[in-house]
């Protein structure tokens, strides 16, 4: 089903990861992928894992919910890892057609997919333990400065907040319209890729008509609840930073130092 | 014949995430060609879920749907074919138009099922005929219709591909008096000419009493009632207490019984009740 599609999903839960602010955790994943794209020896490598595994033992987020998190991803993933096996120069493992495997080539093709799914899934693992209210909402604040040279700080976290909010909204949609076209004998999952791509068409035209449907009909019941952009709008609930929160921001510098010092020492 | 069996149908909707959720619990029914039936309940009792069954878009965690004894689920053109055979309109399927006019949007199913032109042609006036969606709005963009013809329009596609069972889900929620009185009257014709089976889903108590020859209760995932509608209007606690109501006329009927007027307890529509007041007429104190 559509619906299990695991898309900036929030699972909710209160463990110290879940109740981290916001803009640590946001401040935290950066941190993370410097320390990651840092890292490119193993031990550096198996630092930043680590600290991700640990991360997600605290979070108590299932290891294969993150697994999972990977699918859409897997041809890119599968793609790198042939051009890095293949060709990348080295000591020759062995020959077979036109194809040779070096151990430069094992050992960078390895290196890559560990990153991108460690990247992948720390990104997924502020998805899954923040709401999508507290995300934007830490956004909002980090970005905040930027309201100096008038960026649009405000209206843009508002719009990411209304966005994600309707995406189960409009997948389920998506679900229902499909099935009432199952239902007259509507066929998505055979034939050719014009066939399928005709077939779709059916769906995005009442989905898009509902789509605008609810934009309009939010768009008045903001209004009818006088929303007039940012100026002046405050909080139901504010953020504070806990000593927690410097204590993990204080963990991931460190985390970040150690893996410059490793990649440093050749490690 | 198109006989519907259902054989302990469970459901479970994203099984092995943290939103598990059981929607149907050991669900075994029985629907013989031709009977109109009606399944009630609240509000999340799986009314929605257990018709979804029925034409093989939701395929049962555990259990068995047949069609005429085959299982519906035995290969992709048996599930195919069902669909023609088991037409589905759903919840407010007036969202779910999409072609440029409505002539081209009922002849959606027909297409899908292989006829020809002319054989399209002629169901597709079968099947406004029958929704009730007069020909002079063929040409139009169902876009620019008012919510009562669009969801006519929406039940006049699948109507169109002539099944033998014809499932509606909630048809009349959200549509005024007069709309909502057509559109049983059309689906009501519908049976009486079709000989089909109609499955109508449907929280309203009078609209079943007065519709349908067999109630099936839905509550928590399970068939709490099953029977005719005299069986199952004389238990009114019990449909209370499933967070159901009982028809006016049986509510009006209760009242002059607690109030010693001797009326019999099988009453479940108006004009049968109003039928048996009559016939008192002459008796009485005076
Ligand atoms: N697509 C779905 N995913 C997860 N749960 C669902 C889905 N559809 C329905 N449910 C749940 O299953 C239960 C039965 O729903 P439904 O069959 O729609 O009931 P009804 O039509 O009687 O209101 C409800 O608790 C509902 O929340
Ligand atoms: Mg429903």
């Amino acid at each position: 089903m559509l619906k299990d599609i695991t898309l900036g999903q929030y699972f909710p839960g209160d463990t110290p990861v879940h109740r981290l602010d916001p803009r640590t955790k946001l401040v935290c994943v950066i941190l993370y992928f410097i320390a990651l794209f840092t890292a490119n020896g193993p031990c550096s490598v198996g630092l930043v894992f680590l600290t991700l595994a640990f991360a997600v033992g605290i979070s108590r987020i299932r290891p294969g919910a993150l697994v999972k998190g990977m699918k859409p991803l897997l041809f890119i993933v599968i793609f790198t890892a042939i051009l890095n096996l293949f060709f990348t120069e080295g000591e020759v493992l062995f020959r077979w057609w036109i194809f040779r495997v070096t151990d430069q080539g094992v050992y960078r093709t390895v290196l890559m997919v560990l990153r991108i799914f460690l990247l992948v899934s720390s990104t997924f693992l502020l998805t899954y333990t923040t709401s999508p209210l507290q995300l934007t909402d830490g956004m909002e604040r980090l970005l905040a400065p930027l309201k100096k040279v008038r960026f649009p700080v405000h209206e843009l976290s508002m719009m990411m907040s209304i966005a994600l909010r309707f995406i189960p909204t409009l997948i389920e949609e998506t679900d229902k319209i499909m099935s009432a076209q199952k239902a007259r004998g509507a066929d998505f999952d055979t034939g050719g890729l014009a066939k399928r791509a005709k077939a779709l068409l059916p769906i995005l035209v009442p989905l898009f008509v509902s789509a605008f449907r609810r934009a309009d009909e939010l768009a008045t019941a903001m209004e009818c609840r006088c929303y007039h952009g940012g100026e002046g709008r405050t909080r139901m609930k504010t953020l504070k930073m806990g000593v927690g929160d410097y204590l993990t921001l204080l963990l991931y510098c460190l985390v970040v130092a150690g893996a410059i010092v490793l990649v440093r020492l050749g490690l | 014949m198109a006989d519907i069996r259902l054989e302990s149908l469970r459901h479970v909707y994203s099984r092995g995430t943290p939103f598990e959720k059981t929607a149907l619990d050991d669900v075994s029914l029985d629907i013989p060609s031709g009977q109109y039936v009606a399944i009630l309940g609240h509000t999340g009792s799986g009314k929605s879920t257990l018709i979804q069954h029925l034409n093989g878009l939701l395929a049962p965690t555990s259990g068995r749907v047949l069609f005429d004894g085959e299982d519906i689920h035995r290969s992709k053109e048996a599930l195919r074919d069902i669909r023609f055979r088991v037409g589905l309109v759903f919840q407010y399927p007036e969202y779910q138009l999409f072609e440029e006019t409505v002539y081209r949007d009922i002849a959606f199913g027909p297409k899908n099922m292989g006829l020809s032109e002319s054989e399209i042609d002629e169901h597709v006036r079968l099947g406004a005929r029958f929704a009730g969606v007069d020909e002079s709005l063929f040409s139009l963009s169902p876009l620019e219709l008012s919510g009562g013809q669009k969801r006519r329009i929406a039940i006049a596609g699948v109507m169109a591909m002539e099944p033998d069972v014809l499932v509606l889900d909630e048809p009349i929620a959200g549509l005024d008096p007069a709309g909502c009185r057509a559109l049983l009257k059309n689906i009501k014709e519908y049976h009486r000419s079709t000989h089909g089976t109609v499955i109508l889903v449907t929280h309203d108590m009078d609209v079943a009493a007065s519709e349908a020859q067999r109630l099936v209760v839905m509550n928590k995932g399970a068939v709490a009632l099953d029977g005719t509608p005299a069986e199952i209007f004389s238990r009114p606690t019990e449909l209370r207490s499933m967070g159901l109501d009982i028809p006016d006329a049986t509510a009006l009927a209760q009242a002059l019984r607690e109030r010693g007027v001797e009326i019999p307890e099988s009453i479940y529509t108006p004009r049968f009740l109003a039928g048996v007041l009559l016939s008192r007429n002459g008796e009485g104190p005076c």
